[in-house]
């Protein structure tokens, strides 16, 4: 649960150099709810009982929407970095059958050591990720290979921190109005 | 005036549902990973 307080920082940071809410309106998405929808797809992904052949096909729609909504705002700040962090989580999933690879070793330095000692391939309960080791997973290092240790407790992918920090970057500017940050440094 | 932070609300929300959904895993997993 690490991506959303990162967006709440940086709201708060831009709000503390001077940002206002009302300056979001110049920077509105196109699109939005292509956004909300991919998100809707995955929460049922993980809520509701369905079988494996259903979920890798209901995320390859999630992310296809994703992708177009990054597609028609890539104009706006930070959305290049979120879609090149979308993208390389896509290709780390897309090479491992559809799902994010994380090993045991990581899981672990998170502090997450029963799931570290699950069976290989184990798809981990209420996430996109399977445990594999870095031997069996292709692309090992796109996947989830960087651990926060308690109490943060979370493994990362670079991707992930490439999307936090598209959408930090969104909010520092979108507070502004366009064409003022740049000249206050 | 009130409209304005309607679009403001819209704006934070798309953006959050970008950033949750582009990164893997999903934030609210109670298991392994948790972006």
């Amino acid at each position: 649960m690490i991506l959303l307080p990162i967006l709440a920082l940086s709201i708060l940071v831009g709000l503390a150099r001077g940002g206002r809410f009302a300056n979001l309106e110049r920077w509105q998405p196109r699109w939005g709810l292509l956004a909300g929808l991919a998100l809707a797809l995955q929460v049922g992904v993980v809520v509701l009982p369905l079988d494996n052949a259903l979920v890798r096909a209901l995320l390859l729609v999630s992310l296809g929407l994703l992708v177009t909504f990054v597609g028609v705002n890539h104009r706006l700040p930070g959305v290049p970095l979120l879609a090149v962090g979308l993208v390389l989580n896509l290709v780390a999933m897309a090479v491992n059958h559809g799902l994010m690879p994380v090993s045991s070793a990581a899981l672990a330095r998170a502090g997450q050591v029963e799931l570290a000692g699950l069976p290989e391939g184990t798809l981990l309960e209420g996430s996109k990720d399977v445990l594999l080791q870095p031997e069996h997973a292709r692309l090992w290092w796109l996947g989830d290979v960087i651990s926060f240790r308690p109490p943060i407790a979370v493994v990362l992918s670079v991707g992930d921190l490439l999307v936090a920090a598209g959408g930090a970057w969104f909010l520092q500017r979108g507070l502004f109005p366009p064409g003022t940050v740049s000249r206050k440094g | 005036m009130k409209k304005i932070y309607w679009v403001a609300v819209y704006v934070v929300l798309t953006v959050a549902a970008a950033v949750v959904a582009s990164g893997a895993p999903i934030p609210w997993s109670t298991s392994g990973g948790g972006g």
